[in-house]
């Protein structure tokens, strides 16, 4: 389970790291003095970290990095800024190999969609959805670790995985004509999107609810959904509606159990709605837009909304558009750059948003589910009651911000391929069943 | 030297022990629980309690309901720390019970017993806040890896529950692929932090479930077995119950499988929030079964302080 990630991880950063030759730790901003420490963290004489803030996590993965003698040839994952001439936008053609706008003829709205197709029916599926505000591009970098750690552990017959993240209605380069941001409406986007994904843009998928009825053994590459924030009681909230219903292509999905796994990251019913009341304290107190995209990802960072890294240089663009000279809100002058969304509009909403998700997030219709706080483990009663009474697997990244997806891709990429393995992957892991083989 | 009643009654009144006083009682049980085999063979009658989870009025009520240590004979399935807000001085209670009367009180082991658990959970920011440091944590950690992976509770041989077996196997979590025969588990290497794998591991996180056969647990650890492995089990071992805590139950025990398998939870309320009953089973000579039931000691949940403050945004 997830309580054991801190070792897990350090193993498998570890045999990455040898694997690859690669450095995937990821740094703390202010943890940049070396520590001289090498001896395992739970020694007896291990120096612990006496302050609850301390970035206790990292120090101690860090620490038996050391020990491993980790080396640091850099790549994308240990992306360090060296100078500030380092904090160059990134576009979305490094990370995925498809970006496509579908548009949805009863209503004209158009979708802004990035995907990499999976190789085999072995792959997994990974769809996303992010949360308020944000953009398909915030899981970027989190797509392309999943895509690399799968390359270095299988390279023969190597398994690609399908990645698909869409900007939501009216979020980067998504436009709907009206300004409903009731969840309802998340719902339905998404289920179109994923229809027109699986029918249309992967040749896997083709057919795959007639093939499916026909041939029930048939293996398809199972899906998992995988919300941030927002995203997840989207995701949450679609597995109930479309669940049961008599027609419908999602509701297919569900029965037929192609949709085999549900991911949420960092979203606790009570915690979001609590954090509601202080959502417009934050929507004053940011910035009207930027002078430019460097000062943009360095205000997110500086913030402490993400942390420094790779992540930031691709997300961050993604949620800003340049300024028309004459643009009523933002005066031209002061600002180059101003956010795509407006978050205000989504205000008449917010009470639609999280309404029932820990309830629906335990006892969602499919086979497994998955839980990635960050920060501490703050369940609200319905997750702590399905998490004490074993229904979804709870993991937690103390060393976090909000965006742990950004803050921690490596660690996030590794627990869903576990997540994966653990519970989809086709022959993975027969159970070792002893019994009638030992006498004593 | 440490004064180990003296101690007992501090902590009862929930008044601080020494950090010099927690080192020499976690040095002192170790002696005792490296001397227990990975199953212990107990006789009743003995109370058997499931998950505490650091809530340490409830278990002085638990004590009050049960018979107080002597005079009672109890068996804890694990799970004393994290989560509940008073884990140092709960666990602390169990063990110094255990040095002052070791063959009246009998710990095993439950996942949160564990290094990287109760760095998420609670635990080690507990005895962060409460001592300056994390030297007790460290301690009890140590205590931890000695603590033994389960119980056999043994009937007088003239009546057996329902005649098929005459024992009690106790544990955690619940049954594993790797274990056929309860003798096996005593070849586990058991003095080391849970592992993510293997017969050790399952007997810490393993749940039953309505399942055909051995299958993926949800929890990521450990695997779901059913009643056709606990029927095999029972019949293997010459048993009649398996007892098991692990899993929150609203009732406070719960039976599954014809009564082959009970789980327990002594949690009442568990983490001032989810409005559950807790239970302890008392098992008598002939091994007939009878719950006590009993209720949160702290009814005023506002009294309890948040852990955590809301999140100041959210996208």
């Amino acid at each position: 389970m997830s309580q054991f990630q801190k070792s897990i991880f350090q193993k498998k950063l570890q045999k990455a790291e040898q694997a690859l030759g690669f450095d995937f730790s990821e740094e703390l901003e202010d943890q940049e003095e070396e520590q001289d420490n090498s001896s395992s963290p739970f020694a007896k004489d291990a120096p612990l970290p006496t302050a609850k803030n301390g970035p206790l996590l990292s120090q101690l993965l860090k620490n038996s990095q050391q020990g491993a003698e980790a080396n640091t040839t850099g790549l994308t994952s240990s992306f360090k800024y060296q100078k500030r001439e380092d904090i160059k936008p990134k576009e979305w053609c490094e990370f995925f190999e498809h970006s496509k706008v579908l548009e949805q003829q009863e209503t004209g709205n158009k979708f802004q969609i990035y995907y990499s197709l999976p190789n085999s029916n072995s792959s997994p599926i990974f769809i996303f959805h992010h949360g308020a505000g944000s953009s398909g591009l915030t899981f970027a970098v989190l797509g392309k670790q999943i895509e690399q750690y799968l390359a270095t552990e299988s390279p023969h017959p190597k398994i690609k995985p399908g990645i698909l993240v869409f900007d939501a209605r009216n979020h980067g380069k998504t436009k709907v004509a009206e300004n409903d941001y009731s969840r309802n409406s998340f719902v339905k986007d998404f289920s179109f999107i994923l229809k027109s994904y699986l029918d249309e843009l992967d040749p896997l998928f083709k057919d795959v609810i007639s093939k499916k009825e026909a041939d029930p053994q048939l293996i398809v590459p199972p899906i998992m959904l995988v919300g941030h924030s927002l995203g997840g009681s989207v995701l949450t909230e679609a597995l109930h509606q479309y669940n049961g219903m008599k027609d419908g292509y999602f509701s297919k999905l569900v029965e037929l159990n192609i949709i085999k796994g549900l991911v949420m990251f960092d979203i606790v019913e009570d915690t979001a709605v609590e954090s509601l009341a202080h959502m417009n304290k934050f929507l004053n107190s940011r910035p009207k837009g930027f002078r430019s995209l460097k000062i943009a990802i360095d205000w997110h960072i500086k913030s402490n909304f993400l942390r420094k890294g790779e992540s930031p240089l691709v997300s961050v663009p993604a949620l800003l558009m340049p300024v028309e000279d004459n643009d009523p809100d933002v005066d031209s002058s002061l600002f180059k750059y101003k956010w795509r969304s407006d978050l205000r509009l989504t205000e008449p909403f917010w009470d639609t948003w999280f309404t029932g998700l820990s309830g629906g997030f335990v006892n969602a219709p499919v086979q497994s589910k998955l839980l990635i706080l960050a920060g501490n483990d703050n369940l609200d009663k319905r997750l702590m009651i399905g998490q004490m009474q074993g229904k979804f697997q709870l993991i937690v990244f103390l060393e976090s911000g909000h965006f742990l997806h950004e803050d921690l891709p490596n660690k996030t990429a590794i627990s869903l391929i576990d997540f994966w393995k653990r519970n989809f992957k086709p022959n993975e892991k027969k159970i070792p069943i002893l019994w009638g083989h030992m006498r004593n | 030297m440490v004064d180990i009643d003296r101690t007992i009654e501090l902590i009862k009144n929930s008044k601080h022990v020494p950090e010099e006083d927690v080192k020499e009682i976690c040095q002192k049980v170790q002696e005792i629980l490296i001397e227990e085999s990975n199953v212990q063979l107990i006789y009743p009658p003995i109370v058997v309690c499931g998950d505490i989870h650091g809530q340490l009025h409830d278990l002085l009520i638990l004590f009050e309901k049960n018979g107080q240590v002597p005079n009672s004979k109890y068996l804890f399935l694990g799970d004393f720390v994290d989560r509940g807000f008073y884990s140092v001085e709960t666990f602390l209670l169990l063990i110094s019970l255990k040095l002052r009367y070791p063959d009246r009180i009998y710990l095993v082991r439950g996942n949160h017993e564990s290094r990287s658990i109760t760095m998420v959970y609670g635990f080690y920011d507990e005895c962060l806040r409460k001592y300056g440091s994390v030297n007790v944590w460290r301690y009890c950690c140590e205590v931890f890896d000695y603590l033994s992976l389960g119980a056999l509770i043994y009937g007088s041989n003239s009546s057996g529950g329902d005649g098929t077996g005459n024992g009690v196997f106790c544990i955690h979590g619940g049954l594993s692929p790797y274990i056929e025969y309860v003798d096996q588990i005593k070849h586990i290497d058991r003095k080391k932090e849970v592992p993510h794998e293997g017969a050790m591991c399952d007997l810490l996180w393993s749940d039953p479930d309505d399942v055909p056969a051995w299958a993926v647990s949800p929890r990521g650890a450990g695997y779901l077995f059913g009643e056709n492995e606990v029927k095999k089990f029972l019949y293997s071992n010459k048993l009649n119950l398996i007892a098991r805590a692990h899993q929150l139950v609203m009732e406070g025990y719960k039976e599954l499988f014809n009564g082959g398998l009970v789980t327990v939870w002594s949690a009442p309320n568990y983490c001032y929030r989810c409005g559950n009953v807790a239970a302890v089973l008392r098992i008598d000579d002939y091994l007939n079964r009878d719950y006590g039931l009993f209720d949160a000691a702290i009814k005023d949940v506002d009294a309890i302080p948040s852990k955590n403050p809301a999140a100041e945004y959210f996208l």
